[in-house]
């Protein structure tokens, strides 16, 4: 079978029409001028028309030996089509880009063909998204509750969730005939172990979950090539920060009293004292006691429980999550809203002293 | 923030001959939150000539998000906005403390904490934290941070509480374990 080049012009002629057939015009190869694969040419701005190939010229272009690239057509899948407009993707992003970010490294091992370097890609970009935010809003979080943020935004969970939500479906083997808008990985057998060392090689497959999440990522990547830093700012604030996460419930103090007490030495302020606001049913079977943590006049926090100790704890861990939850008071500039545009105005983000060490 | 006073109101006694009376006199005026220009019980002499709001939201527990205004740096201009408000009020009577408020008086030296190791390790068995704290005039939890007991004292120790729990039935050895998972909830793993 010849190896089928795509380009990124006809993702136009595509959204128009799927079911047109696409002329695919021989070309004819000079041995100068570097001509790219089909990877670096759907990222590439110049359009260029599809066409066969004889030989690899390009140097990234793998060895002779080495297996073709599945007979997938990505223009043949109303299925990409339906993702790609679901997306509200740019028509600059090509179908072709979203076809590839569909194919795991467990589907197709060589790297031209696979998703992996734009799951890497955009991984770091999400990672970078993500840190920026937190750590812009809350400029006090600790480094634990900073981390389990962040994997409950950008980790492979929440993002093999958005993949779930967008509609993808998998292919139930990476067979090359399946639907270019399927999902394709390698399954693990069930019974597999994959966390720690017992986890097998890639090759042998991989859990759903993660070929989902690499997908999200590899399709933020194509956002951020395709279309933009602008755009995949955007793409980020409409389908990863719109999720709604409680960061007061990340926190787990071991000893709040005693951190607490640190934090007003520290920080200068005078020692808080527990103060019992409010009381009711004291002798009866369910009581509930409302305690407040002060500092001098000031009321650090407040906490209720079923007995004085209970209401005491709870109102230091209040107190903390009031001095760790604090956030900026206008919305603040994020870091990257320079590469959007340099020559905004920009006031930098609020840089804490760190979290009390007890 | 500041902790609200939770007012009590008068007990309602049932006592009126017929049902017409008892309802009447259980008839509930609104609350004098809930009546514009009626804080503190005053009513109100006439409608308000404007549109007004009331803002009377159900009792709650304060929100973390809402950072006391001794915890705002000080470059945040919430602070100094907060802090005129704070001024302007009377110094409230604060509530009670739990605990019986005590000061620290450091009055131990190293070499009187020397002291204290040195008859821990002699007789761990006679010199137990609280004997040390009696002495020494101290809590029992510093005499147990400065001076620890020996090794082999902690196994006979722990050995001993081992045969206690072995006595235990399933309630209590269930009611235990229920206590301590609760508990280490309240750090907020519990989630409240």
């Amino acid at each position: 079978m010849k190896r089928i080049r795509c380009s990124s012009s006809l993702c136009d002629q595509f959204l128009s029409s799927s079911r047109q057939i696409v002329p695919r015009p021989r070309i004819t190869v000079t041995a100068k001028g570097p001509l790219l694969t089909s990877h670096t040419r759907a990222l590439s701005t110049t359009p260029v028309r599809s066409q066969y190939y004889e030989k690899p010229i390009n140097p990234y272009e793998p060895a002779p030996g080495e297996p073709l690239p599945r007979a997938r057509n990505p223009l043949n899948s109303a299925k990409l089509a339906a993702l790609h407009a679901r997306l509200s993707l740019h028509p600059s992003y090509p179908i072709q880009t979203l076809a590839r970010a569909l194919i795991d490294q467990s589907a197709d091992p060589i790297r031209f063909y696979n998703n992996s370097s734009l799951a890497y890609l955009g991984n770091s970009l999400l990672g970078y998204y993500g840190a920026e935010h937190f750590m812009c809003t809350y400029p006090r979080l600790p480094t634990l509750v900073l981390k389990s943020a962040m994997a409950a935004f950008v980790g492979p969970r929440p993002l093999a969730a958005i993949g779930r939500e967008w509609g993808v479906e998998t292919a139930f083997e990476p067979t090359p005939d399946v639907d270019a808008g399927l999902l394709q990985f390698k399954r693990l057998p069930p019974g597999t172990t994959v966390k720690g060392h017992l986890r097998p090689a890639r090759s042998e497959g991989v859990p759903e979950e993660e070929a989902m999440a690499n997908f999200v990522r590899a399709t933020f990547a194509g956002v951020y090539l395709h279309e933009g830093v602008a755009a995949s700012r955007q793409f980020f604030r409409q389908h990863v920060m719109s999720r709604k996460l409680d960061v007061d419930q990340l926190f787990n103090f071991v000893q709040p009293t005693r951190e607490l007490s640190r934090l007003c030495a520290r920080e200068g302020f005078t020692p808080p004292v527990a103060r019992l606001i409010s009381e009711t049913g004291r002798m009866s079977r369910s009581p509930v006691f409302i305690v407040g943590v002060y500092s001098g006049q000031e009321c650090l926090g407040q906490g209720h429980g079923a007995s004085m100790d209970e209401a005491r704890i709870r109102a230091a861990v209040n107190a903390l999550k009031g001095w760790y939850l604090y956030s900026p008071a206008n919305p603040v500039d994020l870091p990257s809203k320079m590469d959007v545009d340099p020559a905004a105005s920009f006031a930098p983000a609020m840089i804490d002293v760190g979290e009390v060490i007890v | 923030m500041n902790c609200p006073d939770i007012s009590s109101r008068e007990s309602i006694t049932r006592g009126e001959a017929t049902s017409r009376r008892l309802t009447k006199k259980l008839r509930l005026g609104p609350h004098p939150s809930m009546i514009v220009g009626g804080h503190g019980g005053v009513a109100p002499t006439a409608s308000p000539a404007i549109n007004h709001i009331i803002h009377n939201p159900p009792s709650a527990a304060p929100s973390v998000f809402a950072t006391p205004n001794l915890f705002l740096p000080k470059e945040d201009p919430r602070r100094d906005a907060l802090l005129a408000i704070g001024d302007s009020k009377a110094r409230a009577k604060l509530p009670p403390p739990v605990k019986r408020p005590y000061e620290k008086n450091y009055h131990l030296g190293e070499a009187e904490i020397a002291e204290m190791r040195t008859l821990r390790a002699e007789n761990p068995n006679k010199w137990t934290r609280g004997k040390l704290a009696e002495e020494f005039g101290t809590s029992r939890f510093f005499a147990g941070m400065v001076a620890e007991t020996t090794a082999a004292r902690k196994e006979e120790m722990q050995g001993r509480l081992a045969t206690i729990k072995s006595r235990w039935g399933k309630i209590r050895t269930n009611a235990r374990f229920e206590r301590t998972r609760r508990r280490a909830g309240w750090g907020g793993a519990d989630g409240q």
